[in-house]
């Protein structure tokens, strides 16, 4: 890659950092280039955000309908899996896959409440509130 | 503390650290293309059967750690790593080695890290930073791909330091203990060595699926992906690949122009102009990484999701995996580890 051909687009790092690239100088040796970045890989980030959107949205549905607890749609907007949720908060897989229905929820300890309100870094009554509407 | 610590940006976090390392333990010479080839960085993987983030799990790079640890065992230089339980005992360790003078190396994962932009913040867990000294309860951290040096409160970095998921750090920190200087009888050594056990791990990994064959795995894979998973999900592993190969850290083109620069620098170490021939190929494959990222970004805006796209994306990487395997085959021939041993 010649360095005049370094993309410069919009990104979201622009105001934060610069991106370093090897490029080649005139003079034909490698060198290091500032980039701000390039489009094709905005394009890239945005199908992945746009997909991660899709699925908090469904994930917000599931919980009005009630057939989720509140605790599945924080863990959609936090881009966990039950495996990360689980390691987060020390239980086992299972434990956090029941934690995820309204039966199980209602049925848990003020203490577990308190682990899942630290991960998500919420206050406890948040969690209580979404389980009562 | 150490108050004259002087922080270097580069493209990529683990070479980053390495560089910085090193430089600060008296290895002036070290650049981060050196730090990469000595670490023997260039690869290629391609999964089979496993997703990662919802797409192919697909990497550039060796495994996170490889390339300091390469780096470090080439040059004859001496270093401790420490992985933890319990966060108190992790930061008191940590605290304990700031005091000693230490500059100490710390993975984290990203989701966490306050500085980086929101866009960039996924479960990524091999992410590399310095610690170079602590104020009260702030700590004074280098992140190799910022441009400036930063701040971390005491929390914020317990919490990336035990960030769980894939890869989890588990407070894992890493430090030079002993240092000597190097003559350049054995950074000729090192740079063969690097390049023998890139060549070794590009050309001769079992199965299909690891080194130059993983491109030709993925290409043959991309021809299907239209037909069994749709032109949506298609468009999604696609832009999986792209992110993997472009963003943050890769220096453009998936670590290839990087990799030349490497053999470009290796040059005025061991004067062998082949070096220089095949520093033009990796470019050349590099540069066909790029245009093949332009392709698939066409499939992913929607202008070109035909199946004839998805063969002229494949056949773009049949041609790159010839290219590169061309150039390995020419770089192992030269046998550069036995001359410099």
């Amino acid at each position: 890659m010649q360095h005049t051909n370094i993309p410069q687009d919009p990104s979201a790092l622009e105001h934060i950092t610069k991106e370093l690239c090897y490029a080649k100088n005139d003079s034909g040796n490698y060198q290091t280039y500032a980039s701000t970045g390039w489009d094709i890989k905005s394009t890239a980030l945005n199908v992945a955000w746009d997909d991660i959107k899709e699925s908090i949205a469904t994930a917000q549905e599931l919980v009005n309908q009630g057939k989720r607890s509140p605790i599945y749609e924080f863990m959609h907007t936090h881009m966990m899996t039950i495996g990360i949720l689980a390691n987060y908060v020390g239980m086992c897989r299972i434990r956090v896959w029941l934690h995820t229905y309204p039966f199980w929820f209602k049925h848990m300890r003020t203490c577990t409440i308190e682990k899942y309100a630290q991960v998500f870094n919420i206050p406890v009554s948040n969690l209580h509130y979404t389980a009562k509407a | 503390m150490n108050s004259e610590f002087n922080h270097i940006q580069t493209a990529h976090c683990e070479n980053g650290v390495t560089v910085n390392l090193l430089r600060m333990a008296g290895h002036e010479y070290m650049t981060e293309a050196l730090a990469f080839g000595m670490g023997a960085g260039l690869f290629y993987f391609h999964l089979p059967f496993f997703t990662f983030a919802n797409g192919p799990a697909v990497s550039f790079r060796t495994m996170p750690g490889k390339i300091f640890k390469r780096t470090c065992n080439s040059l004859q230089i001496e270093v401790a790593s420490k992985k933890f339980r319990n966060i108190i005992t992790a930061q008191n360790y940590l605290d304990t080695l700031l005091s000693n003078g230490h500059i100490v190396g710390c993975q984290v994962g990203v989701f966490h890290l306050p500085y980086f932009p929101i866009e960039y913040r996924f479960h990524f867990n091999a992410h590399n930073l310095l610690v170079y000294g602590k104020q009260d309860t702030t700590y004074m951290v280098s992140d190799p791909v910022m441009d400036k040096v930063t701040t971390l409160q005491q929390e914020e970095l317990n919490r990336v330091r035990f960030a769980q998921g894939m890869l989890a750090p588990k407070g894992h920190l890493y430090y030079i203990t002993k240092s000597k200087p190097t003559d350049k009888t054995t950074i000729q050594k090192a740079i063969a060595q690097g390049i023998r056990i890139n060549t070794r791990d590009m050309l001769h990994i079992p199965g299909n699926f690891g080194g130059v064959s993983g491109i030709l795995y993925t290409a043959n894979k991309i021809t299907k992906w239209r037909e069994t998973l749709g032109v949506r999900k298609a468009g999604q592993y696609l832009a999986q690949i792209i992110r993997m190969q472009e963003e943050i850290g890769t220096g453009g083109g998936g670590f290839r122009f990087m990799y030349a620069a490497f053999l470009e620098q290796a040059y005025n170490y061991i004067p062998n102009e082949q070096l220089l021939t095949i520093s033009d190929e990796f470019t050349k494959a590099g540069d066909l990484w790029r245009a093949n990222a332009v392709n698939m970004a066409g499939v992913l805006r929607g202008r070109s999701t035909e199946q004839k796209d998805f063969e002229t994306i494949a056949d773009v990487m049949k041609q790159i995996y010839a290219i590169e395997k061309q150039a390995c085959i020419q770089l192992q021939n030269l046998k550069l580890h036995t001359r410099y041993v």
